[in-house]
């Protein structure tokens, strides 16, 4: 381990015109310390720069398509410092508190901000692959099934009886199903159809039984509010996956607006885990099971609140008799008044 | 900002759209993948697939409102397209007033068809757009927003309609941000084969108060109709603008599109006009644009039903279900004299009228319901109905009391709202070319919101075996036409024959009958119409009266239930004009009936456990109305 020598370091910072600056900046820091109101109010300064001056010029030229004269500049720099004059002291006046038309328009203006930031690189194949193998229900074929029914009865007839005896015997010799049915506008039979589409038309309870059946052979009855029907189920084909390379393309839209969706909640979790909060009357004595309670010394009762979705938790520490809130804010702190 | 979010949304849905103010250059077709219309032109190894007619009915909404409609936003809708997507695809949503709703049964497609007029200006103007900010009326409408309540928002919408928009809130930007955004919605959530979300807006025209409105669908993607802004009444009021705009949309981008008028019981007599409002004949020109454009009306929806009114057929003891007849939007009183032209029979009838005139019948209208719900819930069932708006007309225990609109002083209140309709659509696949195609060639009909099966065909020659036959829909196509169809050659000389089946809705009720609608035109040039009962549940008689006598009712008030142990599952039938005249023109279209029902004041009344006033209708006998089949004579 080398020595640490500080000799050469003032001789070197003594060069530098930072430290210069720093140290004279540090002086009249002091000077206008002790002096009060001698301190420049750098809120009644403003400056309007050369490229401030030249985006005014800009988006003048937008709007009317050519440079505005020098008169119209000089008018477009007094309004602009108009506008800054005025909503500095409509900031001090805090005109802006407790008006919900600013509040939102910030709260979006962070909102978009981080979407726009959070946005911007294209996914890789091994960012999309991983969002893959993690949704892969997501990306499944729908359960299909292909079945012929026949409509035997409009009424509900039981699986003993000479109507569906008959029919099944019927059926079974080959009978055609156009024989046999009932009329009826509903579809002799449907092919790779979805549950939904089934249960579209014949309704829920038909595709409740429906689906149980056997397949490649006609049974029954199945019940619908249509009546009674025979059913043939050709194909029961349970959703299956379906490879990265087929439904990459639905999986970068995925991707991404998961990304952005993701990178605006965190952002907001990531906030309001800073703060406390309390909704109805008893303020900051309403505790939810997330709180934890701990002691903190003798003199104070702690309580810990923990939203298992914020990272770092919020401590606060209760001082008995005289119940006031001491907030501990980031753990350390809390680690810190603890472990007095 | 916000163009960057609905901008990378539009980026998103694969690249599917483009933003309005700086169109894409033309894309040429180079695609060589066929799209599922042509791949389902077969043939097929499946035989659903390889169909050469339409087989399945679609259910869809062809209109509704989100947060990017004036009205609807001041309303305090907060949910947007895609929550309106989602919801009809079957997915849970929070409304507005903060229940979780969800579709008993998803829908198969979906129009988000916001008002053109000053296109996500409101939700610009909560959102603080400074120009916006500086009018003042608006400084007044956004602070009755920030108020939050129904009143302070129903205030808003009145001054709206008493004292017009401001047209600041007609900005480009404003515009044309909403649209790449109502597009981008369309194209992430339009699946082909699974859901079709249709691109399209509607067009709010209502001089002095009196409700022109149309619907106007586009067939197209995000790239062609990021071409085009919708066009508001504020740019013009007559339908013929409105046309223009569609001709031009369509030479413009190669593209197809279609209007469809709606709520002609609040025109004042404006909707289907025999002559112009200067008491000129109509002519050929507008009689032949209108039908280019109009191939289909919605005739039922929350705000009424318009099939017909009692006094316009007096002999139809099914007419003024759920009849709106107060007057327009602005308060001026309903007359007698109007009714005639603001009914879907009556308008039928006069288009023959104006196709003996003018050689074209301008109202050879398909038939389909929609909701017309400003909630962006599209909601046409009984027991699950989330109202016309969200200022106090989502589920809540007052709401059957409270007034859902105003027209000039007179309240209208809420037990007034029609839970309906649903617009069904015969086509072969769940896309936006094969639903678009089925609505422009009328194969469609309108229910007030159950899904009842219905079949019409007409031709010379059907059997009363071929309404019992399995195959009935194949009969029906090659031996005639289907709804929305024409008539035409008679050789035989006789009357024809119509092919009629309708099957109850899967989860709903059953069925009581099944009647048809004939409209004629006369020899002296009037016209006349006659309903007729052609086939029902039931050990019944028609009785002396010609009338077939009420089904009865299974309804339990108290319990809000009833039993489908009246009625049939199924009504089929071959049917015989027994008045036909081959040199007379006539439509012809079924209305069927289900056996009586709990409306939705039964079950508000059941759940939130409240007392309604006897003038309340508590049930009804819902229905569907197929699109008409004309017969035309031949020239000579």
């Amino acid at each position: 381990m080398t020595k640490l020598r500080l000799g050469p370091f003032f001789k070197q910072a003594g060069k530098d015109p930072l430290v210069h600056f720093l140290v004279l900046g540090g002086l009249l820091f002091a000077v206008f310390s002790l002096n009060g109101a001698a301190v420049p109010n750098r809120n009644k300064d403003i400056h309007l720069s050369l490229e401030a001056q030249q985006h005014l010029a800009d988006l003048f030229e937008i709007t009317w398509q050519r440079t505005p004269t020098k008169d119209e500049l000089s008018s477009l720099i007094a309004e602009q410092i108009k506008e800054e004059v005025y909503y500095r002291e409509a900031l001090a006046l805090g005109l802006d508190e407790n008006d919900t038309i600013v509040r939102r328009r910030l709260r979006q203006k962070l909102e978009f901000m981080h979407e726009d930031l959070s946005n911007n690189a294209d996914p890789s194949e091994a960012e999309l692959l991983g969002f893959f193998n993690e949704n892969k229900d997501r990306y499944k074929t729908d359960q299909v099934f292909s079945f012929e029914q026949v409509l035997i009865s409009s009424k509900i007839v039981n699986a003993s009886s000479d109507e569906v005896v008959n029919a099944l015997r019927a059926l079974a010799s080959g009978t055609k199903t156009g024989e046999i049915s009932r009329s009826t506008l509903l579809p002799v039979s449907m092919k790779l159809e979805t549950d939904r589409s089934i249960s579209n038309v014949f309704g829920s309870d038909f595709l409740a039984e429906m689906v149980k059946t056997e397949v490649g052979k006609w049974s029954g009855p199945v019940y619908s509010s249509f009546g009674s029907h025979l059913v043939k189920k050709m194909l029961d084909e349970p959703s299956h996956p379906r490879s990265f390379a087929d439904v990459r393309a639905d999986v970068s839209i995925d991707f991404v607006r998961n990304r952005r969706e993701t990178a605006v909640a965190r952002y907001y979790q990531d906030l309001r885990c800073q703060y406390r909060v309390s909704v109805g009357k008893q303020r900051w004595l309403q505790f939810d099971p997330s709180f934890s309670w701990q002691s903190c010394g003798i003199v104070f009762l702690a309580f810990r609140h923990r939203p298992t979705s914020c990272a770092q938790p919020i401590c606060q520490c209760l001082r008995l008799p005289k119940i006031s809130m001491i907030s501990c804010g980031k753990p350390q702190h809390w680690e810190k008044s603890n472990s007095r | 900002m916000k163009q960057i979010l609905w901008v990378s949304a539009c980026l998103l849905a694969l690249g599917g759209c483009t933003d309005a103010e700086a169109p894409a250059p033309e894309t040429v077709s180079a695609n060589p993948e066929p799209t599922i219309q042509q791949i389902a032109e077969g043939p097929h190894y499946s035989a659903a697939t390889s169909n050469t007619h339409p087989t399945r009915v679609y259910w869809g909404d062809t209109h509704l409102h989100t947060n990017l409609s004036q009205d609807a936003f001041t309303f305090g809708v907060t949910l947007g397209a895609d929550e309106a997507y989602k919801f009809a695809k079957g997915e849970p949503v929070v409304a507005t007033h903060g229940e979780i709703a969800q579709l008993q049964r998803p829908l198969d497609f979906l129009v988000v068809s916001d008002h053109a007029e000053g296109l996500g200006a409101m939700k610009a103007l909560l959102d603080g757009n400074e120009k916006l900010l500086k009018v003042e009326r608006l400084q007044q409408w956004r602070e009755g927003f920030l108020k939050g309540t129904a009143e302070a928002r129903n205030a808003v919408a009145q001054d709206g309609r008493d004292n017009g928009w401001p047209l600041e809130l007609e900005s480009g930007e404003i515009k044309s941000d909403a649209w790449a955004h109502l597009r981008g919605a369309s194209e992430r959530h339009n699946d082909p084969g699974k859901f079709t979300a249709f691109i399209g807006f509607e067009w709010t025209s209502w001089p002095g108060g009196s409700n022109l409105h149309r619907v106007v669908i586009f067939k197209d993607g995000a790239d062609k109709t990021g071409k085009v802004l919708p066009f508001s009444q504020n740019e013009s009021d007559k339908p013929q603008d409105l046309w223009k705009y569609l001709q031009n949309y369509e030479a413009k981008t190669g593209g197809q599109v279609l209007a469809i008028p709606h709520n002609g019981n609040i025109s004042n007599g404006l909707m289907f006009p025999l002559l112009q409002e200067d008491g000129q004949p109509l002519g050929a020109t507008y009689v032949e644009t209108r039908s280019r454009w109009e191939p289909i009306m919605e005739v039922t929806q929350i705000k009424g039903d318009g099939e017909t009114h009692s006094f316009l057929s007096p002999n139809d003891e099914f007419a003024n279900y759920e009849t709106w007849d107060f007057g327009n939007f602005k308060g001026v009183p309903k007359t007698n004299d109007m009714l005639e032209f603001e009914y879907a029979r009556s308008a039928l009838k006069n288009g023959l009228k104006l196709e003996a005139d003018f050689g074209t019948n301008p109202y050879k209208l398909g038939m389909i319901g929609s909701t017309d719900s400003h909630t962006a819930l599209p909601t046409a069932d009984e027991d699950n109905f989330y109202g016309k708006h969200s200022a106090g007309m989502e589920p809540q225990k007052n709401r059957w009391k409270d007034p859902v609109g105003k027209g000039g002083e007179q309240s209208i209140l809420g037990f007034m709202m029609a839970a309906s309709g649903s617009a069904a659509v015969w086509a072969k696949q769940n896309t936006r070319e094969s639903i678009w195609d089925a609505m422009k060639r009328k194969e469609v009909y309108a229910t007030t919101g159950p899904r009842m099966t219905v079949r019409l065909f007409g031709g010379w020659d059907f059997q009363e075996a071929d309404a019992s036959n399995p195959d009935l829909a194949e009969i029906g196509y090659a031996g005639g036409v289907p709804m929305g169809g024409d008539l035409s050659a008679n050789l035989a000389e006789q009357a024809p024959t119509f092919l009629i089946a309708a099957a109850k809705d899967p989860m709903g009720a059953n069925l009581d009958r099944v009647q048809m609608v004939k409209g004629w035109r006369g020899a002296d040039g009037q016209t006349h119409e006659q309903v007729y009962d052609v086939k029902w549940a039931g050990e019944r008689a028609i009785g002396a009266a010609g009338k077939l006598p009420a089904i009865g009712s299974t309804v339990d008030v108290a319990e809000a239930t009833y039993a489908n142990s009246i009625g049939a599952a199924e009504l089929a039938t071959v049917w015989q004009d027994p008045e036909f005249d081959a040199a007379q023109q006539a439509f012809y279209y079924v209305r069927v009936l289900e056996i009586p029902t709990p409306r939705w004041t039964i079950y508000d009344a059941k759940y939130f456990e409240t007392q309604m006033a006897p003038m309340v209708k508590l049930q009804h006998q819902e229905r569907a109305y197929t699109s008409p089949i004309w017969y035309t004579p031949s020239a000579e």
